[in-house]
């Protein structure tokens, strides 16, 4: 293939990301030079352009390509197409939740989206990323923008004190996953993951270097999941930060973080007795420690925050079962890895529901925040109460919803894996779990609202009703039929 | 010709990591803290172009443009929230940071 | 192509649920009666053409599977390892003429309830429930498959709890409820237990399946499993406990007793769910399966005996209610047993004839008992009713062509079906004629309390006091003083199904060369059915069943002609010195059965309870929340770790690499020097 149309053609295999920063770059000029004044208008920018890179990764799936565009630096292939489709989900669902929410709280500033937007490019290139320095620059492109965008809020203590504790932990974890990406390269001398793959296949060597390599990119990567004990940023930094912005980065870095787990662990697979323990046991606890800590929150941001850790161990065992390969050019996904993308596609749907009811609740300079603002929410608010219903029971795994069905599949799949331990503690945990999801299902429909009832009624946020309303219409629906997701999610049913 | 091993570097980028990790463990300064983490950026940059050696390959050291440059991208950021915290909050001490917790 | 438009016949009341659900409350009344009746008529129209296409097709080809997706596709709607469902429909004469008695009697009880629940305010609730009844119940009759049919089985079940409860503040009729749901329950275990069984022998729950896959019904014909020969033994235990689910749905003793109570609801309720559809879908699932069903002539015994039992029972005991939904309740109950026990004598065809003219005389009972009690401001009870014939002209007529057709008289139709199934009884093998002997002595009377409820009715003296009317509450205080006749939307819907119940027999009759049977016989396995054509025996049993009904509707007359005054056959003293051994207390005591249930499940069930209840209150809840008590401490004790300084985050981050790395290296050790 020659020079120009191998340029060509990766970049038409990169069309959703080249559409998402275009668009943060048409939206970015177009705020700073042409409609100073017309904030929402950047909103709308972004939401077409999310939508037109949603719509053209609909397409690229449905022709069920795959390529290595750049060399191989980056691939294109069921996985990475899945990933890139969760992930405008998300973004779609975002842009949507924050149009009124920031002129609400006075944030109304046209970088919110241009930094969403290049968030969202960088999770999709870990997604895509074939290569473990391609992998280290989308986590910087999600994580800067991501450091600011805690910190939007300028003028408030929690989110700057978010903002910073985000940044300096965030460095810190790069700082080891570099370190691990330095160490594979060292034992391996590359740092393209089909090579890596091929060269274990051949003759599978572990070495000191390369096992302490792995651990440390676990550690990197563990860190943007959220897995325990790297976890501790998570909550405050979820409390701390607006709420339209939680819900992007709960959404959008965990998948991004577990695409990219699937990825290199995969690649790593003909040395799994190395890492296999490590996957394990960061499981374990990330599970009992999600769940164990969610119980005692009365902050519901807060709650949210060790409930994506939960999440995140129960998407780990799905890692843990993880096992695709290549044949004929053509991506086969086991069963963990087709569980792990159909869970973070329900978790997508599930968190960025839950925060956007919470943005939906919110009243101009003032969150919903703790337990007590949602008591007799039923009475108050119907609406914002029942769709918060669905997005409880869905993550605390009740059918007939898409947490439930999620997590069947994961169960399933660490049961054919033959990791029954992780099954037994997912099983357990997710009791636990259930607990403080009905918590607030309690608060909001069979507790009486305290105090006076509030005479400053939400604004009219049509935006951010529809983004719930898609949510809650994805849980159930996929939830119920998960077969429709069969043409769209390729690597889901073969 | 009297090469320097391999190793030599390792262990002076390893050291260096290490300088690097306990010093964001004990300064409260956000600013030296970052710097600390830019010691251990270079450490690992170190560590590339010393396996890129090793390989006789160029990836090493084409490996350490990149990661300058997203450290510059970030210490930007960095510096940025840094003063939006001290507008804020008048100090940058981190330990006076701690209003989320629990 | 027809065929994939069948996907709209369960759409379009999905989307009127939907519509009514959300926009009920603030579109008016016109609007949501209208939508929800609309819909199920269109599906009435679609079912019709889809009727024609099918009967142009050769009668081999007569079994269509399509999605009910839009468009018609099929696409999987679980599918995990070899477990796979299809969200589709198998479109047949079975289950098209169950989408037309539903559509069809469903929609003119749309109707009739627009016009019956015209005053009450939770009118977009009831026909928000109404809609998804139907919804739920044509995707029970159109299912491709066992689980498909579960879920309607189930939909229906919730819309029958939700609507015998629709008048919630009454706590009587949450009750009635409760009850029917709890008994349901038992069924539903025997369904869901038979289903699983289902899987595990054959490996597939479609019942037709593809030519490749075929499904357990072609296998079951064809007596072959999913591991070598179809067991007799199994097949009998699939066919009991698919036959308990029916004895739930379907009201068969001894699950019979819910089906009276569930009169509490409106009386278009019971006219549609509690009569005409959802009590059948029993029949229509167990016609459904009848390829595994007749592999086991120990099932076949057993509906038949069930049915012919619960016939007899019912009929009796429909002899001394006074309440008029009451005694049509029983009625149903007793027809349904004439529908389980032409089943198990193997007329299934004969069988699902009865329920389609049940579904129209019965169903046309409840609309004229509720356009009687209409008329009257809620008042139920028979013994104050009486002289309504000129009062009420249309309903009176109506509910007269029903009367003829429940009681079997000759070429109503009723006689048609209710003769079918008791030939095929008679002709059956082994008890055969036993079956037949007690069906024709029910048959009598059927013929005596439908005629006792008419003379009570309309032709007795009046018993009821007009200025008092409407004090008994329900639906009363809607402005209309004194008896009168029922407004067009309730009265049309009652003249169409008079015509049905009159006529619509004939489809199954010697005259048109028994077209009804011949076209339902592609979708069942019919091993018993009346000889063709007008022959000796057919004749024979003909003139008798003629005999009986027409005796039955004599002897009620001479009797209660007589007492226009009270219109009661005892007087009121001589009942009161009945001890509980006499037949009439014996009766009205429903056999004891209901007492005897109570007994033992209350008395001997509670004292278990309240042991049990013990049992979980000190142990299962001690032991729940000692549990809890351990999760809320040391989770409180792990919130301290939380100390929100960034430094203190930092170590735990360093201590956690450090144990990753060493414990990674520690453990991979044998691997790296072997």
């Amino acid at each position: 293939m020659n020079g120009a149309s191998h340029i060509a053609s990766s970049l038409s295999a990169i069309l959703p990301i080249l559409i998402l920063m275009g668009t943060a770059c048409v939206a970015l000029m177009g705020d700073v030079f042409i409609w100073k004044r017309q904030r929402a208008l950047t909103g709308i920018v972004a939401l077409i352009g999310s939508v037109w890179a949603l719509v053209v990764n609909l397409q690229q799936i449905l022709g069920y390509g795959s390529s290595e565009p750049f060399s191989g630096s980056l691939v294109y292939d069921s996985l990475s197409q899945t990933t890139s489709l969760v992930l405008l989900i998300a973004t779609v669902l975002s842009v949507l939740l924050a149009i009124t929410y920031l002129r609400n709280r006075g944030l109304e500033l046209g970088e919110y989206h241009v930094l969403l937007l290049f968030s969202a490019s960088g999770a999709m290139l870990m997604g895509a990323a074939n290569d473990l320095i391609m992998l280290f620059i989308g986590i910087e492109v999600l994580s800067v923008a991501l450091y600011v965008l805690a910190g939007i809020a300028r003028t408030e203590e929690r989110s700057e004190e978010a903002a910073i504790k985000y940044f300096l932990l965030g460095a810190f974890a790069s700082g080891f996953l570099l370190y691990g990406i330095a160490l594979v390269y060292g034992a391996t001398g590359t740092t393209n993951l089909q090579q890596i793959n091929h060269l274990f296949s051949a003759k599978a060597s572990i070495t000191p270097i390369l096992v302490a390599g792995i651990g440390l990119l676990i550690v990197g990567l563990g860190f943007k999941a959220a897995l325990v004990p790297f976890h501790q940023w998570t909550p405050d930094v979820y409390e701390g930060a607006p709420t339209s912005v939680t819900a992007f980065m709960a959404a959008a870095a965990k998948v991004g973080a577990f695409a990219a787990f699937l990825r290199i662990m995969n690649a790593f697979m003909p040395v799994q007795p190395a890492w296999i323990t490590a996957i394990q046991v960061l499981a374990i606890l990330t599970m009992v420690f999600g769940n164990l800590l969610a119980v005692v929150q009365d902050n519901v941001k807060r709650m949210l925050a060790y409930s994506s850790i939960a999440h995140a161990g129960y998407v780990l065992v799905a890692v843990a079962s993880t096992g695709m390969i290549y044949r004929h050019a053509v991506l086969y996904l086991s069963q963990g890895d087709r569980a792990a993308m159909f869970y973070l596609l329900a978790y997508v749907f599930m968190t960025v529901g839950a925060f956007g009811v919470l943005v939906l609740l919110s009243r101009s300079g003032k969150d919903y925040q703790t337990m007590n603002d949602l008591k007799g929410l039923a009475r108050t608010h119907p609406f914002a109460a029942y769709t918060m219903m669905f997005f409880m029971l869905s993550l605390g795994g009740i059918p007939p919803t898409m947490g439930f069905l999620g997590k069947w599949l994961i169960f399933n799949a660490a049961i054919s894996a033959h990791q029954v331990t992780l099954a037994i503690v997912m099983a357990l945990a997710s009791v636990v779990g259930i607990y403080y999801y009905l918590r607030v299902v309690w608060m909001m429909c069979f507790q009486e609202p305290e105090g006076a009832p509030a005479t400053e009624h939400p604004v009219n946020d049509w935006a951010a009703r529809w983004s719930v309303i898609v949510s809650l219409a994805g849980t159930l629906m996929f939830g119920v039929l998960p077969a429709l997701l069969s043409p769209i999610m390729t690597g889901l049913y073969h | 010709m009297l090469a320097v091993p391999t190793e030599y570097y390792l262990a002076l980028s390893a050291i260096l990591f290490t300088i690097g990790v306990i010093g964001v463990l004990i300064k409260r300064n956000p600013i030296v803290i970052f710097m600390c983490i830019e010691l251990m950026l270079n450490a690992v940059n170190l560590t590339f172009i010393a396996f890129g050696r090793h390989f006789a390959q160029i990836n090493g050291q084409m490996y350490v443009i990149f990661v300058m440059a997203v450290a510059a991208a970030e210490v930007t950021v960095g510096l940025g929230i840094i003063v939006a915290v001290f507008r804020t909050k008048d100090t940058i001490d981190v330990d006076e940071v701690n209003l989320l917790k629990f | 192509m027809i065929f994939n438009w069948v996907w709209l016949i369960p759409a379009l009341p999905l989307f009127g649920f939907l519509f009514n659900a959300f926009l009920g409350k603030r579109v008016g009344k016109t609007v949501v009666g209208w939508l929800a009746s609309l819909v199920v008529l269109s599906g009435f129209a679609l079912s019709v053409s889809v009727l024609a296409a099918l009967l142009k097709l050769p009668e081999s080809e007569r079994q269509r599977i399509v999605g009910l997706f839009p468009g018609g596709v099929v696409i999987p709607w679980i599918h995990i390892g070899n477990f796979r469902v299809n969200y589709a429909a198998l479109v047949d004469p079975l289950s098209l003429l169950m989408c037309l008695i539903v559509t069809g009697v469903g929609g003119l009880i749309h109707v009739y309830a627009t016009g019956y629940m015209a005053e009450d305010q939770d009118y977009a609730r009831f026909f928000t429930y109404f809609n998804l009844f139907i919804f739920f119940m044509l995707t029970l009759v159109l299912a491709e498959n066992m689980l498909l049919l579960f879920v309607g089985w189930e939909g229906v079940g919730l819309c029958s709890y939700l609507l015998i409860s629709f008048w919630y503040e009454d706590k009587n009729n949450a009750l009635a409820g409760n009850k029917a749901f709890i008994v349901n329950r038992i069924g539903d275990v025997g369904f869901a237990l038979g289903m699983m069984l289902i899987f595990a022998t054959f490996g597939t729950l479609s019942f037709y399946g593809t030519a490749a896959h075929p499904g357990f019904l072609q296998m079951a014909a064809r007596h072959i499993s999913a591991h070598g020969p179809l067991l007799i033994s199994t097949a009998t235990v699939i066919g009991l406990l698919l036959f308990i689910g029916a004895c739930g749905k379907s009201a068969q003793f001894p699950l019979y007793v819910w089906l009276p109570d569930a009169m509490a609801g409106p009386t278009p309720v019971s006219a549609l769910i509690h009569a005409a559809t959802m009590v059948t879908a029993g029949v229509v699932m167990v016609s459904r399966c009848s390829p595994l069903i007749t592999d086991s002539a120990t099932v076949m015994i057993v509906i038949a005996s069930v049915g012919c039992f619960t016939a007899f029972l019912a009929a009796s005991i429909g002899l001394v209610q006074n309440d008029i939904k009451k005694v049509l309740a029983y009625s149903t109950v007793s027809q349904l047993g004439y529908m389980f026990l032409g089943c198990g004598v193997g007329a299934f065809s004969a069988g699902m004839f009865h329920v389609t003219t049940h579904a129209f005389f019965k169903g046309l009972l409840f609309l004229g008992a509720g356009s009687v009690i209409h008329a009257l401001g809620g008042e139920q009870d028979m013994r104050r009713m009486g002289g309504l014939k000129n009062r009420i002209p249309i309903t009176h007529w109506t509910m007269a062509a029903a009367w003829f057709a429940i009681a079997g008289f000759p070429l109503f139709s009723g006689f048609w079906s209710k003769d079918e199934i008791l030939g095929a009884a008679y002709v059956s093998p082994d008890a055969g004629k036993v079956l037949w002997f007690v069906g024709v002595v029910t048959a009598l009377m059927t013929a005596f309390y439908m005629s006792r409820l008419m003379w009570k009715t309309f032709y007795t003296n009046q018993r009821f006091n007009e200025a008092e009317l409407g004090a008994h509450g329900g639906h009363g205080g809607h402005g209309h003083p004194g008896v009168h006749e029922s407004p067009p939307s309730m009265t049309v819907p009652l003249i169409i199904l008079a015509a049905l119940s009159v006529c619509g027999g004939f489809i199954g009759s010697p005259f048109m060369g028994d077209a009804f049977q011949r076209y339902l016989a592609p979708a069942v396995r019919n091993t018993t059915a009346m000889p063709e054509g007008i022959t000796g025996t057919v004749l024979v049993l003909m003139v008798i069943s003629s005999l009986v009904a027409v005796a039955g509707i004599l002897w009620a007359m001479s009797l209660y002609g007589k007492r226009r005054e009270t219109g009661d056959l005892i007087p009121a003293a001589a009942k009161a010195k009945m001890g509980p051994a006499s037949p009439y207390r014996f009766l009205l005591n429903l056999w004891y059965w209901d007492a005897l249930c109570n007994k033992v499940a209350i008395g001997y069930g509670g004292v278990l309870g309240n042991s049990l209840k013990w049992f979980d209150t000190y142990i299962v809840d001690g032991v729940v929340n000692t549990l809890a008590w351990i999760v809320g401490s040391l989770a409180s004790g792990f919130r301290r770790t939380q100390t929100g300084f960034v430094r203190n985050y930092a170590l735990t981050m360093l201590i956690g690499v450090v144990a990753v790395v060493v414990g990674m290296l520690w453990g991979s050790f044998h691997f790296m020097f072997k």
